[in-house]
């Protein structure tokens, strides 16, 4: 093969589907290298116009959307807790987090993986009362408090503890961010509005930091969505839900 | 006198001599620079040689957007555009592919660089396997036996 700048070679490599970039991984150790790197990465999402995809956790048959050409719908069915749909499901570099009573779920929405792994030896032991329920914003990440899941090798690792210990019955709000790159915690100085219920959600919204709470107060079971600006650090409404019904 | 067309000489590396619009030069971002800076009738490129400069070339004048006084006849439609695009990249072997990519790149037409590097990226989408990318790209694999073993097993789901 004759010399091609890199840059121009990852301008073809980022037009490939993902499983071709899959496939080119097992050309060799070079080309492993550049398909592995974050660099490519990014640009990859950004360069190919992806198919929506929505994810359903539950079993295809009690679907009543099969999906259409712009959007594709992939089925969660390993799930044997029926609460699963109900719980938060947390997302990371796009992939989805379920957690379930004794294990966590962990799915590649794209290569369609789906792994579950035991919940981590740190779990709950000063939570009794509560129990794995509360998988809400009380006790943040389902990917646990300060512990962290190692996908590759299935194992937890116990972090440097955070700044300050994050109780579920606490009365004032906080939130504590975790980088995941560089495994330090941060406090997220500016908290929005207050919350109206105990089931308030973080979300992961379009990349931005977001809370989602139902406010039964409000005639029309409204739900409310806050979205964090990381720059402006403030917060804003999020209004097209306004008066959902499910 | 403004209907009058400005004419530029493209030289090859290999002395080929190609005479165009300049309109047609103006496709690529190298080149108009060049013709600003430069006011020379004739403009040598050591960079291309002369087979791949006339594909730029053709491709360059199918893709100028030609106005005529009081008709559109001439330029071309998006569709026709593209069904030419095809026949252009079809025709072609992977090592002029790799050639224009590079001259592309060089000369800065990011269209023609666009069409090319899909045309690469086509090509390995199509490989069933490593063993057939390997093939065609004519990429030496660097890994040991286990690694690829390994990295095979990784990517299972891959192939199918």
């Amino acid at each position: 093969m004759i010399f091609i700048v890199t840059d121009v070679v990852e301008k073809i490599l980022v037009r490939l589907p993902l499983k071709s970039i899959h496939r080119f991984k097992t050309v060799s150790r070079e080309w492993r290298s550049t398909l592995e790197s974050r660099r490519f990465a990014e640009r990859h999402k950004k360069s190919v116009p992806k198919k929506r995809k929505i994810l359903a956790v539950g079993t295809q048959a009690q679907s009543q959307f099969q999906g259409d050409t712009e959007i594709e719908m992939v089925y969660v069915q390993q799930c044997e807790c029926d609460d699963a749909t109900l719980l938060s499901s947390l997302t990371c570099d796009s992939i989805v987090c379920i957690p379930e009573p004794n294990w966590v779920s962990v799915l590649n929405p794209s290569t369609e993986e789906f792994l579950s792994f035991c919940s981590g030896p740190f779990h709950y032991l000063d939570d009794r009362f509560t129990g794995w329920s509360t998988f809400n914003m009380n006790t943040a990440m389902g990917f646990g408090r300060d512990e962290i899941l190692d996908v590759n090798i299935s194992e937890w690792r116990k972090l440097v503890p955070p700044p300050y210990k994050v109780e579920t019955r606490k009365n004032s709000a906080c939130i504590l961010a975790l980088d995941l790159h560089t495994e330090e915690f941060r406090d997220v100085q500016l908290v929005p509005p207050p919350m109206h219920s105990s089931t308030a959600q973080i979300v992961n919204l379009d990349d931005r930091l977001a809370i989602a709470d139902t406010c039964a107060l409000k005639p029309g079971w409204d739900l409310e969505i806050w979205i964090r600006d990381a720059q402006e650090e403030t917060w804003t409404i999020y209004d097209l839900l306004h008066n959902f019904s499910p | 006198m403004e209907n009058e067309k400005k004419m530029i000489t493209l030289k090859s590396s290999d002395d080929v001599t190609f005479e165009v619009e300049e309109a047609v030069v103006l496709e690529s971002q190298f080149l108009s620079h060049l013709v600003q800076d430069c006011p020379a009738p004739e403009h040598k490129i050591k960079e291309v040689t002369g087979k791949i400069l006339s594909k730029v070339v053709e491709y360059c004048e199918k893709h100028v957007v030609v106005v005529v006084d009081g008709g559109d006849s001439s330029s071309s439609s998006g569709d026709d555009l593209k069904k030419w695009d095809d026949k252009f990249i079809k025709e072609m072997d992977l090592s002029t592919v790799y050639d224009l990519i590079a001259a592309a790149n060089y000369l800065n037409i990011q269209a023609l660089l666009d069409l090319m590097c899909q045309r690469v990226a086509d090509v390995i989408t199509a490989c069933k396997d490593h063993k057939e990318i390997r093939e065609t790209l004519g990429i030496v694999s660097d890994y040991t036996a286990e690694e690829e073993a390994e990295v095979l097993k990784e990517n299972e789901w891959a192939f199918d």
